[in-house]
């Protein structure tokens, strides 16, 4: 069984190039359906006006940070379910572990291969199909 | 909550595992029994079930352990199967009997050897080992499917630039505020977001140096490092060696040719100092430092004695010094007493600084009130030896509380300072020169109100001495100096004064070329005597400029006369001082507070004004001889033959005044920004210290007054300003 490439995935990075580096790596992976946001509130604002299969996010951004965002999914009716793979720079264990509380899908450590990344996003869509 | 409830809660969990799908704690699963197990941890600390809680915390360190793939994932479930058995037996024990009677040390010692760490404190785990850094995901990482596209290089390069730019912006306002955390975030993330991209992009030098810059923002964000000076000053190296990294990057993929590579070890050195400083506490001095600072022992004493303490039996130095009858007891229990205070060190508190105004404004009104009623007529008829006694007892006092009231709003020039050596920083960049900056005395205090008033006329100074003071390289090498210049900030207290010293190792004053311009200006006349200091004085005067070219730095036409009267109306004074080839000093002296001024009282008919010491040059009583008037020009009065004007302050206010000659009359020759007049009042009072009070808005603009003041007595006195009299007089 294979993800269904035409997934609709949000990257949320205030940083752009790190926003396109994402995109051409889940290009390589088959992915081409992405909206992009430069912070959490407007992550939500997308999340809102459209229907998202995915979200990538990144932890440290101004304004509404990838731990509030991801809380804000967690404790919406309509969002709740939704994959969420965060970003870290490193697997510091406080950043982890609060995210894993807060109800991460998974996160992924920077930097990345296009090949961990698809691993990452099918692990999570896998789990929740099965 | 009681123990039957506990068990249900550790029953949900272990129903929970039991119906997992897999053998695999997955990151969602994870998350869920972490938080069940944090709950669990809460309820067994009160319901006093420490074996419970001790086990639920070593099972949530294990899936932290999972979750960051520290420790293989089929050990941990097996490990966490066995430990929800476990959990489980232990509620049963406490839900039966109220205790449990086996032992989880087996169980977790078996823990603690997989997670490599001790789990003994289990619920208290937050201050143990560092946060673990896993290693980044597929360790074959590197190289392999990276990203390296010119357009993604490119697109790093713009926005790294101007994310970095950012920091700077930022950093102004963390000097101002160290303690705010959103500051410290808004310069960690450009860092963090710089390092992220470097890492895809294979740009180790960038992604090491941001990396290490962010560790060192996130021990600050933590507060386990304070935001001292040094580490803005190592912050900012850090932004512009990482621009300058990036700068590098640009020039090669643009083809230009690749300047040297940066050298970052004395950056990254200076940084893990900076790092090491958060795990030292710091240390009190020594006694026998202090004792030598307060001039009780010399060095030599101190070394002596110091090795005659080691001798057996050892003594402590203090006791050798006394024993010895080189300090006396007083004076060691004084320094200890001393070094006691430095551990304590923190003993200090933020007061907002409207409350201090406040404060210092009262007490104000207090010295006023209390001299009023010193003065009072029908006290003093009292004869009342008593309430003399205690009315003087009282003045003591407030002048006292007075003194002290203002020294709370005293801060040191550091801040000041510091935004001084980073424009020097900055200029130097700009114009290519080579800058230290070196400063001294930068714990000398001043009034917090004053801190922002003298900062303009100080920046102008430091942009003149980098712009016309300090040379460039060659021309430095040439001239035999080495070829990185100093420019040297000091700071000290003379009087009530606060001296600034302003001064570059640089080119120096060129006297011959400041005359030529102030002959051609008409300035001074080709007969005119100057001494040195004379002419060198002579660039404060308005409209002079001998900077050949206009630079973006100073020279703007904006000269050094806009920053003498900025100082003087601060009442300040500056002198230049300068050798050709060797330097300039720029002195200026500020009062410490804006709050008081030193004024002479005068008399005019029935009206009582203050004059600020400051401005006055000297009082004189003139001949008759002394006394020009031709008719259809201004008065005029010789005095030790230079011939100043006349401004009679009756006429200006409109009284009717004793004297109306002036050599019955008495003459104050007031300074005024550009010239000298001979002030006509009636009698001088005398000298007193007086507090300032705003007239308030409506009366702000009247010409010739600066201020008022409550007198002695109760009455208002007017404070008059020179520079306002005198265009009164020359309007009329």
């Amino acid at each position: 069984m294979s993800v269904d490439k035409n997934l609709k995935i949000l990257i949320v990075d205030d940083f752009a190039t790190m926003r396109k580096v994402i995109r051409n790596l889940l290009k390589q992976g088959g992915y081409e359906n992405i909206v992009e946001a430069e912070d959490g509130a407007a992550a939500l604002k997308i999340l809102k006006s459209q229907p998202v299969d995915f979200i990538i996010s990144d932890w440290n951004m101004p304004n509404m940070s990838g731990l509030e965002l991801l809380k804000a999914v967690r404790s919406d009716d309509e969002l709740k379910a939704l994959p969420f793979l965060m970003v870290t720079a490193e697997a510091l264990k406080d950043n982890v572990v609060a995210a894993v509380k807060a109800g991460v899908s998974n996160y992924i450590v920077k930097p990345f291969t296009a090949e961990v990344l698809n691993e990452k996003i099918e692990k999570i869509v896998k789990s929740l199909a099965a | 909550m009681d123990h039957a409830e506990l068990r249900r809660e550790i029953d949900d969990m272990a129903s929970g595992f039991l119906f997992l799908e897999k053998k695999e704690i997955d990151i969602p699963t994870a998350g869920q029994f972490l938080n069940q197990l944090e709950a669990v941890m809460g309820h067994a600390e009160t319901l006093g079930a420490p074996e419970a809680r001790r086990l639920a915390g070593g099972l949530s360190r294990l899936l932290e352990k999972v979750v960051l793939e520290s420790v293989d994932a089929a050990t941990g479930f097996g490990l966490f199967e066995r430990g929800i058995v476990l959990l489980q037996s232990v509620a049963d024990g406490y839900c039966n009997a109220g205790r449990y009677e086996g032992s989880i040390e087996g169980f977790m010692g078996e823990l603690a050897a997989a997670l490599g760490i001790p789990v003994e404190s289990g619920a208290k785990e937050t201050a143990e080992a560092p946060p673990g850094e896993a290693p980044p995901e597929s360790p074959e990482a590197a190289g392999k499917g990276r990203v390296q596209d010119e357009s993604l290089l490119r697109d790093f390069i713009t926005e790294g630039l101007e994310y970095i730019g950012e920091i700077e912006v930022n950093i102004l306002n963390l000097e101002q505020e160290p303690d705010n955390k959103d500051y410290i975030n808004a310069i960690f993330r450009p860092f963090h977001s710089v390092k992220g991209v470097a890492s895809f992009l294979n740009l180790d030098a960038i992604r090491t140096l941001a990396h290490d810059l962010e560790t060192l923002l996130d021990k600050a964000r933590n507060e386990a490092l304070p935001v001292t000076p040094e580490l803005i000053d190592l912050i900012l190296d850090g932004s512009d060696t990482l621009k300058a990294m990036i700068g590098r990057l640009r020039d090669e993929i643009e083809g230009r040719e690749a300047t040297e590579l940066i050298d970052t070890s004395d950056l990254v050195r200076r940084i893990k100092l900076a790092e090491q400083g958060a795990d030292q506490p710091k240390q009190p001095k020594k006694l026998g430092t202090i004792l030598v600072e307060e001039g009780v022992i010399n060095e030599e004493e101190l070394q002596a004695a110091l090795e005659r303490s080691q001798i057996p039996p050892p003594r402590k130095l203090g006791q050798t010094l006394i024993a010895e009858g080189i300090a006396s007891p007083k004076d060691v229990s004084r320094a200890l007493r001393k070094q006691a205070q430095q551990v304590t060190d923190s003993n200090t508190i933020r007061v907002d600084i409207k409350k201090l105004d406040d404060l210092i404004d009262m007490v104000g009104e207090l010295v006023i009130t209390q001299s009023m009623i010193r003065q009072s007529e029908t006290l003093q008829s009292l004869g009342d030896r008593k309430l003399v006694r205690d009315i003087s007892q009282l003045a003591s006092i407030t002048s006292e509380l007075q003194r002290s009231s203002t020294v709370l709003r005293m801060v040191p020039i550091k801040q000041t300072f510091q935004r001084m050596s980073r424009l020097v920083r900055d200029l130097a960049k700009n114009t290519g020169k080579l800058i230290n900056v070196v400063t001294v005395g930068e714990d000398t205090e001043i009034d917090r109100n004053m801190v922002d008033e003298i900062y303009n006329p100080l920046v102008h100074m430091v942009r003149n001495a980098v712009d016309h003071g300090m040379e460039m390289p060659e021309e430095r090498i040439r001239a035999g100096k080495p070829e990185r210049g100093t420019i040297r900030l000091k700071a000290f207290h003379r009087g009530g004064n606060i001296v600034i010293e302003i001064s570059d190792d640089g080119r120096g004053l060129n006297r011959e070329k400041i005359r030529e311009k102030a002959l051609k200006n008409g300035l001074i006349g080709p007969g005119d005597a100057l001494t040195d200091q004379e002419i060198n004085r002579l660039i404060l005067l308005p409209g002079f400029s001998t900077a050949e070219k206009i630079t973006d730095i100073s020279g703007r036409g904006v000269g050094m006369d806009v920053v003498k009267q900025a100082v003087e109306k601060l009442r300040g004074k500056m002198d230049i001082q300068s050798v050709e080839g060797k330097g300039t000093t720029f002195v200026t002296g500020f009062p410490l507070t804006m709050a008081i001024i030193d004024g002479m009282i005068v008399k005019v008919g029935g009206e009582r004004y203050i004059l600020p010491t400051v401005a006055i040059r000297q009082l004189i009583r003139p001949d008759r001889a002394a006394y020009n008037c031709i008719v259809g020009e201004a008065e005029t009065i010789n005095v030790m033959g230079r011939l100043l004007p006349l401004v009679r302050l009756h006429r200006l206010f409109d009284i009717e005044p004793v004297h109306a000659n002036p050599w019955e009359a008495t003459l104050v020759v007031m300074e005024g920004e550009k010239r000298s007049k001979c002030l006509l009042v009636d009698e001088i009072l005398g000298k007193e210290e007086v507090v300032i009070k705003n007239l308030g808005e409506s009366l702000k603009r009247i010409k010739g007054v600066s201020g008022g003041a409550i007198l002695g007595d109760g009455n208002v006195g007017l404070i008059l300003d020179p520079e306002g009299l005198f265009e009164m007089a020359e309007a009329n």
